[in-house]
């Protein structure tokens, strides 16, 4: 058979039309606790997510919300951690707690025909667990050694400087755990946090996968119930941030090989109108791996391994930070070229030719974004604590596919002046 | 169940597909039969290094990425001792693109010295942000040629030293690539929303003219059995103490991986474990402690490891290790504990089953050991192993003249 083929030229392609959405069920449990179901997937498993408005904000200070979460798993008035553990692994399963700014998830991954064995000890640990004296001591001591580990490296140094740089060593964003913290944490606090916080009020609960028909009989048996009392969190207030006086910051660290940099500046979060569009101008700069800054940075000269870029949404906030780590002798090189790069954003419009390019990763980064359930899941419930909803992600697409070159190059001259960024270097 | 179709072209390159249609998209996997154990002594690194300039555009397409990202895809890789991997992912209508940029690169790189310059400079980067400017990060250059003393095992994919990447050619690069990256040295996976027959296809359409190369058959040295306990002590500037014990075992497809993993796995797959109730719980010996094997294509390592709390002698913590894994091979283990870590394999496999690049990616490593059918095969492999099995395992792995052991302290300089 002869045929020749072109390889000079790509195959024809088409352009995304949009997302199709797996539907949400809202459903209500009796002792009001909403439950948003997304039921897809090929394999009978369930991922079910409590969410408490139990976060490091609630807490008011370091340490207490997450020490709380992961404490949940070690222990209650009638299971030992060692059972608790065991139940879990036996069945397959993974339980775990995550601590963020303004509340904290626990996680049940399992296959679904499971449940009726797993949802009694998601039910004890979240409503009764003991915050045993000995566990406490072994959890702060484990953890102690991890927050040790994690200051050697100018990653972290930097990653945690920064945020008390964008919005000031006492707000809640910026506060930064040192090993003070350790030393004072009591067992009574985590009993007081845990009692008001973890409670149906402010409580929600996300399913996605194939959790199967029995599952909203399975909530209301063990979390719908009248006799699990609402507590009383406070759910404390977010105040104006105050980001630093200096725009420069130097944490040196002897010996180090390279330079952790971050530069960035204060933002609003993602309800406000230009955040969308912001989106696709982030792209461009750092948010792909043909992005500018990696192209200049990392592809033509060379300085470092990878660099990114991204607008990050708080409740309360949000910040825009480059991050990258480099040649430590090359670093005002590298700063010097990320500033470039802003300051071309500014004075070039983008050609439509790179514009198409980050159009259609972009779409289709959405694509990877919302695949299955699981990872959709977890879009929602965040969407969800903004008081958005998947119109959101409709009107990305529809920005993506519409913004053009001047509207980049308005955004560019209003939210990435190089006078409003604050840089942050852990190394030397 | 994995549903897999299969075709060979004529040049050699084997295809393997999964349809899953819950999905608006496609992976394409490809790997290649070569890794940092195909490399020359003096040329460590070499491997992944040649992943890096994989990126640099080919014959044809003077960039990789560009034509990719157009199309709504997104790409990576890595590489191991054993493979070099790359995949793609993009939206499933446009899977054309994956199979001609994968095939021109499989035809000739654009090799020049430019980007083999710029890149060199990348791995430099990535050699000191993975493993010289992170603590323990240099163990993997410690702790292999502890283990290796005439396998390439012994050195990191990354590369032994840095010189070797800092003095590779251009030459070098190429023959490099004419030896190893060939049709018939790779397999191409692809699962997701699409069609086998049109795959194949699009196999023929892309890849069908690629000329087979001349691949050299693999002769590597192997280690002669190990009849003494090998110990290393190094010093560096750490947080804390950290134990790092080596013991031989066989290769990925032997019989016995199995029965290894699931012995790996009563010693430290999640928070019930061994390891962790007995050394990190009640004794408080240790901040973190783990168990786990290479799966390597040679005889490779079952590996302890495990960081002290402070204050801890390290002798005491290492004895503490010991008794645990000697008490395996005395007293065994029970049924239930068994059960239980075959329970997890058995959720895992399904876990791993909602992704379809996963799928992707297990398939062509299935076939390239042999057969991608064996993916479906392999949960009745792990139920078949007895808790004597284990016993027996444990008793022959965990001997001292097996050990190799490093004590990475902390209190160094640097």
């Amino acid at each position: 058979m002869s045929r020749t083929i072109d390889r000079k030229k790509g195959p024809a392609f088409q352009a995304l039309e949009g997302i199709n959405f797996i539907p949400v069920r809202e459903v209500a449990l009796p002792n009001g606790i909403e439950v948003s179901l997304l039921e897809a997937g090929s394999q009978d498993v369930s991922k079910i997510d409590w969410v408490f408005p139990a976060g490091a904000v609630q807490a008011g200070k370091p340490l207490l919300a997450s020490t709380v979460g992961n404490l949940l798993l070690e222990g209650t008035a009638t299971r030992s951690s060692a059972e608790i553990s065991d139940t879990i692994d036996f069945y397959g399963a993974y339980l775990n707690a995550q601590t963020f700014h303004h509340n904290t998830v626990v996680t049940l991954v399992c296959l679904t025909r499971e449940l009726p064995h797993l949802l009694p000890l998601v039910e004890d640990v979240v409503r009764n667990a003991a915050f045993d004296a000995r566990e406490v001591d072994i959890y702060l001591n484990k953890r102690r050694q991890e927050f040790l580990l994690e200051s050697e490296k100018v990653r972290t140094l930097a990653a945690r400087y920064f945020g008390s740089v964008i919005f000031g060593a006492d707000h809640p964003y910026g506060k930064q755990l040192d090993l003070s913290h350790f030393d004072t944490l009591g067992r009574e606090e985590l009993i007081a946090f845990h009692r008001a916080a973890y409670t149906p009020l402010g409580c929600r609960i996300v399913v996605a996968g194939q959790p199967g028909n029995d599952i909203l009989a399975l909530l209301t048996r063990h979390f719908g119930g009248s006799d699990w009392q609402a507590g009383n969190i406070n759910l404390n207030g977010v105040g104006e941030g105050l980001s630093s006086p200096e725009k420069f910051h130097l944490l040196e660290k002897d010996g180090a090989l390279q330079s952790a940099i971050r530069i960035g500046r204060p933002m609003f979060n993602n309800t406000h109108p230009d955040y969308i569009p912001l989106q696709v101008l982030n792209t461009i700069l750092g948010g792909y791996f043909g992005s500018r800054l990696m192209t200049t940075v990392r592809e033509e000269k060379g300085l470092t391994y990878g660099i990114g870029s991204s607008i990050v949404s708080y409740p309360k906030g949000g910040m825009w930070v480059i991050a990258s780590e480099v040649m430590g002798e090359m670093r005002e090189d590298a700063t010097a070229a990320i500033f470039e790069e802003m300051q071309r954003l500014i004075d070039e419009p983008v050609s439509e030719d790179e514009l198409e390019v980050v159009r259609n990763y972009m779409l289709g980064e959405l694509l990877r974004q919302f695949d299955g359930p699981f990872s959709s899941s977890d879009i929602y419930r965040t969407l969800w604590e903004y008081g958005l909803d998947y119109r959101f992600y409709d009107r990305m697409v529809e920005v993506v596919k519409t913004i053009g070159p001047p509207d980049l190059q308005a955004l560019a001259a209003r939210y990435l002046q190089p006078g409003d960024f604050y840089t942050v270097v852990a190394g030397k | 169940m994995i549903e897999i179709y299969k075709h060979q072209l004529a040049n050699g390159l084997r295809v393997v597909v999964h349809p899953d249609l819950t999905t608006p998209l496609a992976a394409v996997n490809l790997l290649y039969d070569v890794g940092a154990r195909d490399e020359d002594p003096s040329r460590t690194g070499f491997a992944h290094l040649f992943e890096h300039l994989m990126f640099g555009g080919s014959v044809n397409v003077p960039s990789y990425d560009d034509p990719l990202q157009r199309v709504g895809g997104d790409n990576n890789a890595w590489t191991s001792n054993d493979f070099t991997n790359y995949y793609v992912t993009l939206p499933a209508g446009n899977l054309e693109t994956a199979f001609w940029l994968e095939s021109d690169r499989m035809l000739e790189l654009n090799f020049t010295p430019h980007a083999l310059e710029v890149q060199r400079k990348v791995v430099i980067e990535e050699f000191k942000q993975r493993y010289l400017n992170q603590p323990y990060g240099d163990m993997p250059l410690l702790s292999r040629p502890l283990a290796y003393q005439v396998h390439p095992y012994r050195w990191p994919t990354i590369g032994q030293d840095l010189s070797h990447i800092k003095e590779a050619t251009l030459e070098e690069v190429k023959r490099f690539f004419f030896t190893h990256y060939a049709p018939n040295n790779a397999v191409l996976a692809v699962a997701g929303n699409v069609v086998p027959d049109e795959v194949f296809r699009l196999a023929e359409k892309w890849f069908g003219d690629l000329p087979r190369r001349e691949v050299p058959k693999r002769a590597l040295p192997q280690e002669v059995a190990q009849t003494e306990a090998r110990e290393l002590t190094v010093r560096r500037k750490v947080p804390a103490d950290l134990i790092h014990i080596d013991f031989h075992i066989g290769k990925r497809t032997d019989p016995d991986f199995y029965v290894n993993d699931l012995l790996s796995d009563v010693l430290s797959n999640g928070p019930s474990s061994r390891l962790f109730q007995t050394l990190v719980k009640d004794e408080n010996l240790f901040s973190d402690i783990n168990a786990f094997i290479s799966g390597d294509m040679d005889p490779g390592l079952f590996t302890v490891t495990g960081r002290l709390m402070p204050g801890v002698p390290m002798d005491q913590a290492e004895t503490a290790i010991w008794e645990q894994l000697q008490r395996i091979g005395n007293e065994g283990v029970a049924e239930r504990e068994l059960q239980k870590v075959k329970n997890k394999i058995e959720s895992n496999l399904v876990f791993s089953e909602i992704s379809f690049l996963n799928k992707a990616m297990n398939m062509a490593q299935y076939e390239l050991m042999g057969d991608a059918n064996e993916i479906n095969k392999e949960i009745d492999y792990y139920r078949a192993v007895s808790t004597g099995e284990l016993q027996e395992a444990a008793r022959q792995i965990f001997s001292r003249t097996n050990s190799c052991t490093l004590h990475y302290l902390s209190g160094g300089e640097q």
